[in-house]
């Protein structure tokens, strides 16, 4: 009996093992996932518990927005409002803490990872927008690296292009693009100088993410103590008990030569 | 030559008996016809696990974990030779990952039967120590062959590669990663070294192909499917490699309407696909292979089409 099977199973490998597969053929269909009508909910048991602890929280309306917000280039409503957001919040912060003030906000695009819809805003939609745990630092730069974050915002703000995200600035800064080169740079009003400036920014591109790399080897690197989404909520909850609603426009804080 | 019991051995080891007696009983039936390999996949589904809001202004009720899973239910049930596998970026996008740091993500896809994923960038988001904390909910391997995690506390913790038995057909899969550099924060990815993908891809495609003769080799991508500058990915990758006969991609959230092919550098085929992101779309290849050709059949792209499912 053993040794019959022993039998069969050669030859079983050797209708099989002798010579290798070949691929005759193939067919490729993506599938669009929507609701599939199907009556099976074993998924939906395993993630209820945690969606009902987590709804709770998150479903919470903390303010409401009178315009759509989205990113864009050379600015967008969504990058103008967090980042003058930040700098209010992060320079109130970074006083309290060492009596001085940034000079300006830089963010990326690429962090804002969605919109923020005209109407209710929910702290989901806070958590969705800014994902990410990256705090809220002061980066001091050198005249020459302040110069090459000039230089970097020119190099991803030329429109058309479909990887040219543009960057988020606040809007105490007017910088105005001849091409791939920066024109003209203002700061609070006045012209840009070959000096030091603190610049309020996530410590992920401060870590040189993005390829952030002017953000390397600072004159220095400051801690503000705040999560740059805790920085958001801040700001929406602020602003809903000074009885206002959350507004962004377009300024020209970039823009090109006309 | 092998002599009978090492042969025998070899066969039993390599192709597992039970999918050996598979096969061949599927062989008694119709002889003749090709064995079915489906291969189904995701990337970038980014910690979204309840289909989109009703509201939402791209996505309405679309994706959902629960919509996927009925789906791969289906192809199971249509072809017992499925695989399921993911290319990274599973962790963040929704407060989901915030609140429980990938552990939801990681028991959802073991329950889904995932086959294996690579790590994407955004797998880094917690640090090496948050993805190793919730890694015990994963019931199937992280395959990661240009990341050297030998002074992090991920050594170990992946494969380079592995090799999947289905209907007899031996199906090798490696994994490549994206640079961290710049991308990801350094405190986050440690001492974790970056190695040439396509270097690598060479050196598992052949060490699959040639070392363990499989049948069909698979590669899961987090390089991202093409860019403007001169930066690898999966386009470049399909044509400066040889060996691989499938690219599954991830991190550009490319929605492609099917798989692409292109020409590896020994002229043969090879088929490159990726399915945006979010869970909304299911990659799906069929290949059909026959048995006993001393030259290989170069495959003829079949049906394709993009199906929405209402």
């Amino acid at each position: 009996m053993i040794k019959k099977a022993y039998i069969f199973f050669i030859a079983i490998a050797f209708l099989l093992g002798c010579k290798p597969y070949s691929i005759k053929r193939t067919e490729k269909v993506n599938t669009s996932v929507s609701d599939t009508g199907s009556v099976d909910s074993s998924l939906v048991q395993i993630y209820k518990p945690y969606k009902i602890s987590l709804d709770s929280s998150m479903n919470e309306v903390l303010n409401v927005s009178l315009v759509e917000m989205s990113t864009g280039s050379p600015e967008g409503k969504l990058g103008n409002f967090v980042s003058d957001l930040s700098l209010k919040i992060g320079n109130e912060l970074y006083k309290e803490k060492t009596g001085n003030v940034a000079d300006f906000v830089l963010l990326n695009n690429g962090g804002l990872r969605t919109f923020l819809p005209k109407g209710n805003i929910t702290r989901r939609k806070i958590y969705e927008l800014m994902p990410f745990e990256n705090e809220l630092v002061v980066v001091t730069l050198s005249a020459e690296k302040a110069n090459n974050l000039f230089e970097y915002i020119a190099k991803k703000t030329v429109d058309g292009g479909t990887r040219k995200q543009g960057v988020p600035v606040s809007g105490n800064i007017k910088v105005v693009l001849n091409g791939l080169s920066p024109k003209d740079i203002f700061i609070n009003e006045s012209p840009f100088l070959g000096k030091e400036y603190k610049v309020i920014t996530s410590d992920y591109l401060a870590n040189g993410g993005d390829n952030m790399t002017f953000f390397l080897n600072p004159v220095k690197y400051e801690k503000i103590g705040i999560k740059l989404r805790d920085a958001i909520m801040h700001y929406v909850i602020d602003e809903k008990k000074a009885g206002k609603s959350l507004d962004a426009e377009l300024d020209k804080r970039i823009s090109y030569v006309e | 030559m092998l002599n009978r019991r090492e042969f025998l051995q070899k066969a039993l080891f390599s192709a597992g008996l039970l999918s050996v007696s598979d096969a061949f009983a599927e062989g008694m039936v119709e002889r003749n016809e090709a064995i079915k390999i489906s291969i189904l996949h995701t990337n970038d589904v980014h910690s979204h696990i309840e289909p989109f809001s009703a509201d939402h202004k791209m996505y309405a009720g679309r994706g959902g974990v629960q919509n996927r899973f009925n789906l791969i239910q289906e192809v199971r049930k249509e072809n017992k030779n499925t695989l399921l596998f993911d290319c990274g970026d599973i962790f963040q996008g929704t407060p989901y990952f915030n609140k429980y740091g990938g552990e939801l993500e990681l028991k959802l896809m073991s329950k889904m039967g995932y086959d294996a994923s690579t790590l994407g960038n955004h797998d880094f988001d917690n640090g090496m120590n948050g993805f190793l904390a919730v890694k015990k909910h994963a019931k199937f391997p992280f395959i990661c062959s240009n990341y050297d995690f030998n002074d992090t506390i991920l050594k170990n913790k992946t494969l380079p590669f592995k090799i999947f038995n289905k209907g007899g057909i031996k199906v090798g899969v490696f994994g490549l990663g994206i640079q961290l550099d710049g991308l990801v924060d350094k405190k986050l990815y440690g001492n974790t070294i970056y190695l040439d993908p396509i270097k690598k891809a060479n050196e598992y495609s052949r060490i699959l192909r040639k070392t363990y003769q499989c049948d069909l080799v698979i590669c899961l991508s987090h390089l991202g499917y093409s860019y403007d500058e001169n930066k690898v990915s999966d386009s470049i990758l399909a044509i400066k490699t040889s060996g691989i006969d499938l690219i599954l991609g991830g991190h550009t959230h490319t929605f492609l309407e099917k798989a692409q092919e292109f020409t590896n550098l020994e002229g043969g085929k090879v088929l490159v696909n990726q399915v945006g992101w979010a869970g909304l779309n299911l990659g799906r290849i069929d290949y059909y292979f026959t048995k006993g050709q001393k030259k290989k059949v170069n495959f003829q792209s079949g049906r394709a089409s993009f199906v929405e499912i209402k």
